[in-house]
């Protein structure tokens, strides 16, 4: 029960992170001690992807942050069940939220052409996600003292 | 680990985090609705979209209250504002009133109010608008302009004529910035749908309701006509690169 009440907690500050908000990492950090040592592997990396994307946003200039942002609505539009409306139009997009964005399936061009951005430039794309799998990395061996790949074998 | 592997290791830690979840308790239609008019604070409406996130019946409640209000607010739309405005430009207006010009005309009950109204939003348009932009843009880009801005000084002169200021005033909402977006010269076709009216098609195809009226003149014939239509199709500026 209280894994399902910190995920909940975890999806409100990617609520926040898909709009551009400023999320402080204090709160994320409290969601990391909350971790406890027996936590499920998903969960472990579910709260040390948020930590990442949390600092990442902070690393960002505010003209940058949109990078984020666009990475952002693509991963989560990538979930749930198909259920694009008929006539869903990009500007709809517009401060849209985590519950906006699932099961649109949006292809990256489509994000960059409602980012404003040029479609074809999946350079952003590459550079924040090789970003955050460093940082990701980096969080989680100083979480629990060995690398993700380790990890990941073990739990294979 | 390859970038491929990278990206599905992220969307698969995506999809768990999104997985559904048992809840004890779940928000009432009136968060439902409050969430929809952008009435909660920030926290609230993150916490509902973790909620809804992780709640396959609030979102289908939610997705159905949305539909609702969509509705009801295009049918608002163009029912009160959009045929009352083309009536009267078409010359065959009646003396009936939607609720929006209703309302205007109590608030601006004079005449020599609508015309200062309507000569200051003229002017406005004229020196903030239109001269930076006859300075700025290609000779035909400007060229183009001017013959918007005529139009809409014909159709604003028609409405303070027949004693309404609506929506003469609202083409004060347009600024050199929303018009140098686009490229007014080089249209592109959109072809309308169920529940468009020129608010919508400008909000949603433009990204700004205030340039409906650009929008209507540059298709002024086919708005004389009658309502949008599904399946209309409709001239828009494309976007300046």
């Amino acid at each position: 029960m209280i894994a399902e009440c910190l995920r909940e907690e975890r999806l409100a500050v990617w609520d926040g992170l898909i709009r551009g908000e400023s999320v402080s990492e204090s709160a994320v950090g409290t969601l990391i001690h909350e971790l406890v040592h027996d936590a499920a592997d998903s969960e472990r990396a579910g709260t040390v992807l948020l930590f990442a994307a949390v600092r990442y946003s902070q690393m960002l200039r505010p003209a940058n942050r949109w990078r984020l942002r666009a990475v952002l609505w693509y991963w989560f539009s990538q979930v749930g069940t198909h259920d694009r409306p008929k006539g869903f139009r990009m500007s709809q997009l517009r401060g849209c939220g985590l519950a906006d964005l699932s099961g649109l399936y949006l292809t990256w061009p489509e994000v960059m052409k409602a980012m404003g951005r040029n479609p074809n430039d999946y350079s952003v794309l590459k550079r924040v996600e090789k970003d955050l799998t460093e940082s990701v990395e980096e969080e989680w061996r100083r979480l629990f003292g060995e690398t993700l790949v380790t990890q990941t074998a073990k739990s294979q | 680990m390859t970038r491929e592997e990278q990206h599905e290791a992220f969307i698969e830690a995506i999809r768990e985090e999104t997985a559904p979840l048992e809840h004890a308790t779940h928000p009432s239609n009136d968060d439902l609705l409050a969430l929809l008019s952008g009435d909660v604070s920030n926290e609230r409406r993150s916490r509902l979209h973790a909620h809804l996130e992780t709640c396959s019946d609030c979102r289908n409640r939610w997705k159905h209250l949305e539909s609702i209000l969509q509705d009801e607010s295009v049918q608002l739309r163009q029912e009160a504002c959009i045929p009352s405005l083309r009536e009267k430009v078409a010359g065959r207006g009646t003396n009936r009133q939607g609720t929006f010009f209703a309302w205007l005309s109590v608030s601006f009950r004079t005449k020599t109010f609508a015309a200062v109204g309507s000569a200051a939003a003229a002017l406005l348009l004229a020196v903030g608008v239109m001269a930076p932009l006859m300075s700025n843009t290609s000779r035909e880009t400007a060229a183009q302009l001017e013959a918007l801005s005529n139009e809409m000084q014909a159709v604003q002169s028609y409405l303070v004529a027949n004693q309404t200021i609506a929506n003469s005033l609202s083409m004060t909402d347009i600024t050199e910035a929303d018009l140098l977006r686009f490229n007014w010269a080089n249209t592109r076709e959109y072809t309308a749908s169920v529940g468009d009216s020129w608010w919508t098609i400008a909000e949603n195809e433009l990204g700004n309701q205030s340039l409906w009226p650009l929008v209507w003149v540059l298709n002024a014939e086919q708005a004389r006509a009658g309502p949008v239509a599904p399946g209309d199709t409709i001239r828009l500026p494309t976007d300046r690169e």
